[in-house]
């Protein structure tokens, strides 16, 4: 029976999974410790509450875009290069597997940071309460209704995913032009992802000046918030940094099918 | 079949292979012989899709090696398993990708090769680490087994089962098996053609049965005099 492309997409993202498990504890541990620590040593100062979910968010962000790098590059110290190079499938689906576990890696650490956060500020939110508070910004006019609130949260979540996949579309292409030397392959990496960092801000500029610029002339002349707006530019950002992500992460998987030689 | 048209290779200013035409015939056993450096894991590699020439033209089964993968079973000389997986986790993740791949050959075999399922690669000699790569290479019934320096740096009862297993389970005129090595004494008796390689030109190529009666010769004997003559 024919085993199908879905399959073995998924039984290589199961191998990725397994070989970020370390970083995802690692994540997971120092919420629990962190949160717990804040909340029985700075019980009595609330507005401490940030600082946890702040500290380990910065490890959260940080962290796939590290391990992009030793879950391609460890292929090739650990001459696991060889078996993956051998499989009947494309560069798609190898460097696709490590795309999505290292998303994943990202969702659960946000996840786990934002869960953590709510657990605190419900613990330890200051008078007059957090309901209170949200009365009293509705009256001031913000609106607070969970379904604003969502759909923003959402979609500015959605746009943080967006910026990881492309820092780690351009480690992917880096790394693999780096492959491709025999000679100082750091270094090129390195000189590779910086110039295609600058070299893509370069394309997707004069994109976001052009919507920043039409945004402003739509909305900013109304003297109040439109969440309405605000939500489709964050929608427009993202969809600008997908297409500059599609293009590096082609690029990658082009470089990986004809040109990645052991 | 596989054929090599003019394929030239270099790495650097190093050239590996040098305008070499070869035919590998479908469903016999095929030893690529020569000193180090001869071009024999360049070859097996290029047939594999895991290097391009960088002239000339490679087939398998008149197609592009890098379409043809799923009838490749390959064994590298280096050890290319996740070293966090046992063998049953390698086995399991193997088996996802080719749909030739014989389960009763899998559990037949870790039997006959000593080896259990719960054993870490990271973990186990480097003899038994040498026949898990031989279990997960030979489980599949591909066509073509490429096998570069399987016996490099085993053990000599280690070596024998690695040959025992071949010979066990080669399907002759279904299967063709290409054997890289420097350890030509070891495998003389298995092969039926020999290339001899060296410094990425073909020494000499023919019916290893045929060669040893017109020379009255072993493969080993054969092959010093090959290289005697050429330096």
């Amino acid at each position: 029976m024919q085993t199908s492309s879905l399959k073995k997409f998924f039984k290589l993202y199961s191998k990725e999974m397994r070989e970020l498990r370390p970083e995802i504890l690692i994540v997971l541990i120092a919420t629990l410790v962190l949160d717990l620590f804040f909340y029985f040593k700075f019980r009595q100062y609330p507005g401490m509450i940030i600082v946890p979910s702040m500290m380990i968010l910065g490890l959260v962000v940080l962290l796939p875009f590290i391990s992009s790098f030793k879950l391609l590059g460890r292929e090739w110290n650990s001459n696991t290069i060889y078996l993956l190079l051998s499989l009947p499938v494309k560069g798609g689906s190898i460097l696709g597997s490590k795309l999505l576990a290292l998303l994943t890696q990202y969702f659960i650490g946000t996840v786990t940071v934002t869960a953590g956060g709510i657990f605190l500020t419900l613990l330890m939110y200051p008078e007059p309460g957090l309901a209170e508070t949200l009365r009293q910004a509705q009256a001031a006019g913000i609106d607070t209704r969970i379904s604003t609130m969502l759909s923003s949260g959402g979609l500015f979540y959605l746009m943080s995913l967006a910026g990881m996949a492309y820092l780690i579309a351009i480690s992917f292409f880096s790394q693999l032009l780096g492959k491709m030397v025999t000679r100082f392959s750091g270094v090129v990496t390195a000189g590779s992802f910086l110039a295609t960092f600058w070299l893509m801000g370069k394309l997707m500029t004069p994109i976001w000046h052009q919507l920043l610029t039409n945004f402003s002339q739509l909305h900013m002349n109304q003297c109040y918030f439109s969440v309405a707006a605000f939500n489709k530019l964050i929608g427009i950002n993202t969809l600008v940094i997908l297409a500059g992500t599609l293009i590096v992460y082609i690029a990658a998987v082009l470089l990986y099918n004809h040109k990645i030689e052991l | 079949m596989i054929e090599f048209k003019n394929v030239s290779k270099s790495f650097g200013s190093t050239m590996a292979l040098n305008d070499v035409s070869l035919v590998f015939p479908r469903g016999k056993i095929i030893g690529l012989f020569g000193p180090n450096g001869a071009g024999k894991s360049t070859s097996i590699k290029l047939i594999m899709g895991l290097n391009r020439p960088d002239r000339g033209e490679i087939s398998v089964d008149g197609e592009d090696p890098q379409n043809k993968k799923k009838n490749l079973a390959y064994l590298p000389e280096i050890d290319h398993l996740y070293s966090w997986m046992n063998i049953a986790q390698a086995a399991d993740f193997t088996r996802t990708f080719y749909d030739d791949w014989d389960e009763g050959k899998y559990r037949d075999l870790i039997n006959f090769l000593n080896l259990q399922e719960d054993m870490k690669i990271a973990k186990i000699s480097k003899g038994q680490r040498a026949k898990a790569k031989l279990l997960l290479t030979v489980c599949r019934r591909a066509p073509y087994l490429l096998m570069d320096e399987p016996l490099s740096g085993i053990d000599i009862l280690t070596r024998e089962e690695i040959i025992n297993t071949l010979i066990r389970d080669y399907r002759e005129g279904e299967q063709t098996i290409i054997i890289s090595t420097h350890e030509i004494a070891e495998v003389e008796s298995l092969v039926d053609e020999v290339i001899f390689l060296d410094q990425g030109k073909v020494k000499l190529s023919g019916n290893a049965e045929d060669l040893r009666i017109e020379r009255n010769m072993s493969l080993v004997e054969l092959m010093k005099e090959a290289f005697r003559n050429a330096n």
